[in-house]
């Protein structure tokens, strides 16, 4: 498991999650009903973005790139 | 294709746009607005939605619970009677009361129509963008599966009848809001989950315009007004929208003028 998957489930389930009785795994799906608000996505991209250093346009947020932490990592550590 | 019909019926005063965001049809465009409206009724009704009625007025706490004013400050246009009482943004805001409190034991499909108003930018050059419409809706509520087989089956039946008709039709995602939240993460929670499509059609000086949206709403407005399916879980809301004059300027934009007089005088869809 990458250093950036690991960063990014923590940041999940530390900060997206905090509180909640909600198991995550890299293939978990993020966006299921209340797991993932409008609130919850900023701070993801923004955490997406600190992390391969670069900005994330909208068109770039789509389910392929962010329905879980692995198609997270898949995409933006490659495009990074 | 001819495109150019829709100014020429404007330069007529067969459509007539006016200040208040409105348009006026008269003879044979008003044969269409009304052949328009009766077939997506006769649509909804063939495909098992319960017709229901609805008051050209909403009450403001229904908006208020449906969370309206807080996704759309400034939008909404108070109705003749009183600040109580406004223009309903989307005729969908008058099929959750109904069911509010509900434990339903199969998919509600419920279809109503009225006139709607939202406090838009209006221009004579956009015909297009109105204040005062009429809209036409299928409204279905249930488990989320079959809330979003009934929205897919919708998608599929809206491009049908354009196609039916003669009109080009494209089916896009759409961005704006629509419920919830104002603001980018709503926005992009929509885009990510696939919540709004559009069916757009081109409309000679409106341009090519969303006269069909076919949206999920998730557990949104069953958890503002308390339905639940009969397990105890929370519903799901979705609907079909359909803009009546949309529609009907699609059609004059799009066909030739027999073809669009034919059709308004066919009377069945």
């Amino acid at each position: 498991m990458t250093t950036f998957t690991d960063a990014l489930l923590r940041f999940v389930r530390q900060d997206l999650l905090a509180g909640r009785d909600v198991d995550i795994d890299p293939d978990t799906y993020l966006f299921a009903d209340g797991v993932v608000d409008s609130l919850g996505i900023l701070t993801l991209i923004a955490f997406v973005e600190q992390q391969c250093g670069r900005p994330i346009p909208d068109s770039e947020v789509v389910m392929e790139h962010f329905r879980s932490v692995r198609a997270i990592t898949q995409h933006f550590q490659r495009a990074s | 294709m001819t495109t150019d019909t829709v100014s020429t019926l404007m330069r007529s005063g067969e459509i007539e746009w006016n200040a208040t965001g409105e348009l006026r049809f008269h003879g044979t465009a008003q044969a269409v607005f009304q052949w328009v409206d009766a077939a997506f009724e006769r649509l909804a009704r063939e495909h098992g939605a319960h017709p229901q009625s609805a008051p050209e007025a909403i009450a403001g706490e229904t908006l208020e619970r449906a969370g309206y004013f807080d996704a759309f400050p400034g939008m909404g246009i108070p109705a003749a009677s009183g600040a109580a009482m406004w223009l309903p943004p989307a005729v969908c805001y008058h099929a959750y009361p109904d069911l509010a409190g509900r434990r339903l034991d199969a998919t509600r499909l419920v279809t109503l129509a009225c006139g709607c108003g939202r406090n838009e930018p209006v221009a004579p050059e956009n015909p297009g963008r109105l204040q005062r419409f009429r809209m036409r809706e299928v409204v279905f509520v249930g488990a989320p599966t079959a809330v979003a087989a009934e929205r897919e089956a919708w998608m599929t039946r809206g491009q049908s009848f354009a196609a039916a008709i003669g009109l080009v039709s494209t089916l896009v995602p759409a961005t704006d809001v629509f419920f919830g939240a104002a603001g980018r993460g709503q926005r992009l929670i929509q885009q990510l989950k696939g919540l709004k499509y559009e069916l757009r059609l081109d409309a000679g000086p409106a341009g090519n315009i969303a006269a069909a949206s076919f949206n999920l709403h998730e557990s949104f407005f069953a958890r503002r007004f308390d339905i639940h399916l009969s397990d105890g879980t929370i519903a799901a809301s979705g609907c079909a929208a359909f803009g009546i004059e949309r529609w009907t300027l699609a059609v004059l934009a799009q066909l030739d003028p027999e073809a669009a007089a034919g059709l308004a005088l066919r009377g069945e869809s």
